[in-house]
């Protein structure tokens, strides 16, 4: 691409105009959080054994490396005055979440369950990609803190309330499907079903995208090609990628491993510490109860440390804060291995609750101010990328590492994960961060201070 | 109408970040393109105290009207060399800027692979019918920076 100057207006937005132009985000995650909570159960109704689920949840980590840059390199070269540079992408992901999860409850075979796992996380991600860039593009840089993390607040609360409204139709709605899924996880696939595409809406018609200069938009006219030009954009961001954020990508490694290990094993371990009990035990599904109501606490704790991130972030500096958040992270996940009585297990679980806030926000607001800005949408497919790798590493490594090092037990794995999210903290410190970008508002109150 | 809108201009410049921020920053250098077309800098009016908490001044004046001047005092609020730069500016004698209200001027400086230098300018708050016409400045200076930059290297300049 010929280096043009790209030049923007970007209007400051209000809190409330922030939080709407995020609200899509809460239907979205409310998808996540159906599919992370919910599809493995539906496999156990339609009779997958348990040593099958790892690969009937293929879908979640191919599709995130293979959907994420390509939708990302193929949003920054549209733009269309009447839809928009970004939510064409948003919206057909939304429609796709709506229509996969009204379908998900009446599936009657495995391999129906599968195929919409695909479509479902297919859709996820189309919709979840553009969003970002999304934030990006539409905030001046004093304000992208307060837009990722309203991001990081609605992740935490569309999770919290799939995980809600599982446990609160459960009480309320009785029977079953004729494949034998019971009505009230068809409950709460229906509400995500219209959270996914409502939500969104509301974003897409409250929110006006920026429209590009007239020479950025002669660029991207200028632009040919489908999937392989798009291959090929990823190709040379990746060669290009400025060098912080590739020390963003050995970050990444660590704390997304360790969360990795942290969902496949907190049930077992709490299994273990609380209950004295195994997988095999009839008691495991006391603990696998009370793991997801521990989830949920720490997505609470999410959705209300979200916003006082964006404060510290724009004192302290988003490097130290994301710092701060995964130490916290570390030292509640040791202690919480070694927590015998499952009260006190939502104490150490807040800081994971608070980490988790800071990674679904505050490395995005240190990335953006990194790339240009007419290529937001490949580098946040590519950050999506060193997710979905660690994850992929995860899954190939770590069976081998719980036998050998960690001698089989699951509470020595969270116990794992807390030190591989120090180690993340550790990493983080390499990362040499713009100075942060002070919000026009103290600009303003601050006084005159020229001669 | 409240001024609201930040203006933001990025480019990306086929020379290392250390050769950008210089010209950006050392008086002599920044007089020598700095000013949409149409307009220079007085080369005497510049002075500069490269630091956090440091002043700087410059008078930009129209080609062809001398007694068109715009004036700009700042105070550097960041400066770190060669990542960035954050100055709280009182710019009078543009009829679309109230010097009475500050401005923020950011100019980022991030390195790109092969030793390029994406350059992102952050300015504002403007009031809304006059940012347009800043955006647009903004879009032909950094144009002239790039010639600039071509000019000074291909007189055995800075490497």
């Amino acid at each position: 691409m010929p280096h043009i100057t790209i030049v923007r207006q970007k209007p400051l937005m209000t809190m409330r105009q922030i939080l709407l132009m995020n609200f899509g985000f809460f239907g979205i995650q409310y998808s996540f959080g159906m599919q992370q909570t919910a599809v493995n159960p539906i496999y156990n109704f339609l009779g997958a054994s348990p040593e099958e689920l790892p690969l009937l949840n293929l879908a979640g980590p191919i599709t995130g490396l293979v959907i994420q840059p390509i939708i990302g390199a193929l949003s920054d070269r549209t733009w269309s005055p009447r839809w928009g540079r970004r939510k064409p992408y948003f919206i057909v992901g939304a429609i796709g979440c709506s229509i996969c999860l009204f379908l998900f409850p009446f599936v009657a075979a495995l391999w129906m369950a599968v195929l919409l796992l695909w479509l479902l996380d297919a859709s996820n991600n189309t919709a979840m990609e553009p969003y970002r860039a999304f934030i990006a593009d539409r905030l001046p840089p004093s304000q992208l803190a307060k837009g990722f993390l309203a991001q990081s607040f609605f992740t935490g609360f569309g999770i919290t309330l799939a995980n809600v409204s599982l446990f609160g139709f459960q009480s309320l709605i009785s029977g079953a499907t004729s494949a034998g899924i019971p009505y009230w996880v068809v409950g709460s696939f229906m509400l995500g079903s219209v959270c996914s595409i409502t939500t969104v809406l509301v974003s897409v018609l409250t929110t006006p995208e920026l429209p590009p200069s007239d020479e950025e938009l002669a660029v991207i006219r200028a632009k040919r090609g489908g999937l392989g030009s798009a291959i090929r954009e990823i190709w040379d961001a990746i060669v290009e990628m400025p060098g912080e954020l590739r020390k963003l990508a050995l970050v990444y490694l660590f704390q997304w491993y360790a969360m990795f290990c942290y969902w496949q094993f907190v049930s077992l371990s709490i299994a273990e510490s609380v209950y004295g009990v195994t997988a095999a035990d009839p008691g495991y599904a006391d603990a696998v109860s009370w793991t997801g109501l521990v989830n949920g606490w720490y997505n609470i704790v999410t959705f209300c440390v979200a916003f006082p991130l964006v404060s510290l972030a724009r004192r302290r500096g988003a490097k130290w804060v994301h710092i701060l958040c995964l130490m916290c992270a570390a030292v509640g996940l040791i202690i919480f291995a070694n927590v015998t009585n499952p009260y006190l297990l939502f104490v150490p679980i807040i800081g994971l609750g608070i980490a988790w806030a800071s990674i679904m926000g505050v490395p995005y607001i240190m990335a953006v101010r990194m790339i240009p800005s007419t290529r937001y949408g490949v580098y946040m497919g590519i950050i999506n990328m060193m997710i979905v790798v660690p994850m992929l590493i995860q899954t190939v490594t770590f069976g081998r590492i719980f036998e050998s090092v960690l001698g089989g037990d699951p509470t020595n794995a969270i116990m794992f994960a807390g030190f591989l999210l120090a180690a993340a903290a550790v990493a983080m410190t390499w990362i040499k961060e713009p100075p942060f970008v002070r919000d026009v508002d103290d600009l303003l109150q601050a006084p005159a201070g020229a001669h | 109408m409240a001024a609201n809108v930040m203006v933001v201009a990025e480019r990306e410049y086929e020379y290392p970040r250390p050769e950008v921020f210089r010209a950006w920053t050392v008086p002599e250098e920044m007089a020598q393109w700095r000013g949409s077309p149409g307009w220079h800098v007085e080369p005497d009016t510049v002075t500069s105290d490269l630091r956090a908490g440091g002043r700087h001044h410059h008078v930009k004046v129209r080609d062809n009207d001398p007694t068109a001047r715009v004036t700009t005092d700042a105070v550097f609020t960041e400066y770190f060399e060669p990542d960035v730069f954050v100055a709280r500016q009182r710019i009078t004698g543009d009829p679309g800027i109230d010097p009475d209200v500050p401005l923020e001027l950011r100019v980022e400086f991030t390195k790109t692979g092969r030793d390029h230098t994406l350059v992102r300018v952050v300015q504002g708050p403007f009031e809304p019918e006059v940012a347009g016409y800043h955006s647009k400045g903004w879009e032909l200076e950094l144009d002239r920076l790039d010639g600039y930059l071509a000019r000074r290297r291909a007189h055995g300049g800075a490497r």
